[in-house]
């Protein structure tokens, strides 16, 4: 049934004083179909043509104005505006996200990407020891008793240093060449705020050995990183492999961190720790 | 049948204000996403700080911010009259141990180009941003004076009330074809408000990069507003870590 003259303009006075068009369009449909409705059940009733169930349907509705003034009090419009912006703003980043990802997809970023593993350390894969070069880090505390593998041991501490975590977690010493033997340090750097990525400068480490002679020379090799993590292998140069402990200090005077670990004498085992 | 539709249909319909929220939600995940994909670029300033805490610091006092102005391409700091300009941002913060000094290649630090580390010695601190270089403007001739200089932050540097001019001379050294020889360099510095010295010398064509200054000897002069010289200061470059 289409509505004719009265019933059409009772609708649009009704609804007119609903500002987001979508709402209006819903109502106007929903009064719509319950104005036909009731003059079809009008008609059947009384007989009488359209125009008139139309009059008659619409005394019965009351006054366009009053309903309308209602409908504008239920249907505020920012309700709407924010759907609409919510859309319009998915959409975007949507866009932006495709495009990012394309931009974005040479570079190898994600290379050593790994979110929550601790074997970041075999992302590692450059050491180098006298004639055997490309190590990965995990080559050397994996190495099962390699000849030139002098110690491994376990120092599991966990310091603060500002607002980063840092988890020096095992050690181990290769002989490098004649009379040369290196250190190597599992350090793991963690932070809650994924867009803080610790990162250590191998030339602010002091790795001096019992005798409080220092290593010629520290390098920072960096591992894998995630979310909330990231991961360096510490090579120290020149280590005397007879000491009791390693002292490692960070920073001028080791002012970020400083941690004194024993090397255990059955030298696979777990050192202590005096931070 | 029509009912089992129209559950289904009731079970995934949201409203309208659900739907918003969830659209929002997901608008603010994706946001995250895209600023972690461009590298979480932050403020001169904040990226800085995130820096610093990078680096294991706590935060200490900046001491020096150059970046250019919203809308400018370069920053410019004029030093005894003379326009420098330069294309990115430095930053350095001091604390009782250390100094810390960072430049990048944009406003938002997401491109950093070089990390400096040194310790805090007694006396005054010369520390060279060799890998940074800025340009001058010659207003005079209307032209860009195309000569590159390195800046150097100048800490507890005290001179006479009396002071008009302070210069620094800088022994450089220079990788040529056959090795290495020293050049002599100098430049102008000024005071900033932060109390520290920023002075700009000359860059001599192939002088090495930033360890190639590492004992680097230097000597400070404070001039009187007649040119005698009021007081003189020496020194050398100490060590400090690139990173």
């Amino acid at each position: 049934m289409k509505l004719r003259g009265e019933a059409n303009i009772w609708l649009y006075h009704a609804t007119c004083g609903i500002r987001f068009a979508e709402d209006r369009d819903a109502v106007r449909q929903e009064l719509r179909e319950h104005l036909e409705d009731e003059i079809a059940a009008v008609q059947e009733e009384t007989g009488y043509s359209q125009e008139a169930a139309e009059k008659i349907v619409v005394q019965r509705m009351g006054d366009a104005d009053e309903i309308g003034e209602r409908l504008v009090a239920v249907h505020t419009p920012w309700m709407g505006f924010l759907w609409r912006l919510s859309k319009v703003l998915l959409a975007l980043v949507c866009v932006l996200v495709i495009f990012s990802v394309i931009r974005e997809r040479t570079n190898n970023w994600a290379y050593n990407f790994e979110l929550f593993s601790t074997d970041s350390i075999s992302e590692v894969r450059s050491v180098t020891l006298d004639e055997r070069k490309g190590l990965t880090g995990a080559d050397l505390f994996n190495a099962g008793r390699d000849a030139d593998q002098l110690a491994q041991f376990t120092i599991g501490q966990q310091l603060r240093a500002g607002t980063q975590t840092v988890e020096v977690l095992d050690c181990t010493i290769w002989r490098t060449a004649e009379d040369h033997t290196d250190l190597f340090l599992h350090i793991r750097l963690e932070d809650h705020r994924f867009w803080e990525m610790g990162q250590l400068m191998g030339d602010l480490f002091t790795i001096t050995d019992s005798s409080g002679n220092h290593c010629s020379r520290c390098i920072a090799l960096e591992g894998g990183f995630g979310f909330y993590h990231s991961e360096y292998l510490i090579q120290a140069l020149d280590f005397d492999p007879t000491s009791d402990f390693v002292q490692i200090s960070y920073g001028p005077n080791g002012s970020i961190f400083s941690l004194r670990a024993e090397i255990p004498e059955h030298k696979w085992e777990t050192g202590s720790i005096h931070p | 049948m029509n009912e089992e539709k129209k559950t289904r249909r009731r079970w995934f319909h949201l409203t309208r204000g659900q739907r918003t929220a969830r659209n929002l939600v997901l608008f603010f995940v994706l946001t995250v996403l895209v600023w972690g994909i461009y590298g979480c670029p932050l403020p001169a300033e904040a990226a800085f700080r995130r820096l610093e805490r990078e680096h294991l610091l706590e935060s200490g006092e900046i001491v020096l911010l150059l970046q250019p102005e919203w809308g400018k391409e370069y920053a410019t700091v004029s030093v005894n009259g003379q326009q420098y300009s330069s294309n990115g941002v430095i930053c350095a913060s001091v604390s009782p141990d250390w100094i810390f000094c960072s430049a990048g290649t944009s406003r938002t630090f997401d491109q950093w180009e070089i990390a400096y580390f040194c310790s805090r010695g007694d006396g005054v601190d010369v520390i060279p941003l060799a890998h940074y270089m800025v340009t001058a403007i010659d207003y005079s001739t209307g032209r860009m004076n195309l000569t590159s200089y390195v800046p150097y932050l100048v800490l507890d540097l005290d001179v006479p009330a009396e002071t008009v001019r302070v210069e620094m001379d800088m022994e450089y050294r220079m990788d040529v074809r056959d090795g290495e020889m020293n050049v002599m360099t100098s430049g102008a510095g000024e005071k900033q408000k932060s109390g520290a010295w920023l002075f700009f010398l000359d860059r001599p064509n192939g002088s090495a990069y930033a360890t190639g200054q590492i004992g680097a000897p230097w000597t400070i002069r404070a001039y009187a507003a007649d040119g005698s010289l009021l007081q003189e200061l020496e020194g050398t470059v100490r060590e400090y870590s690139v990173g």
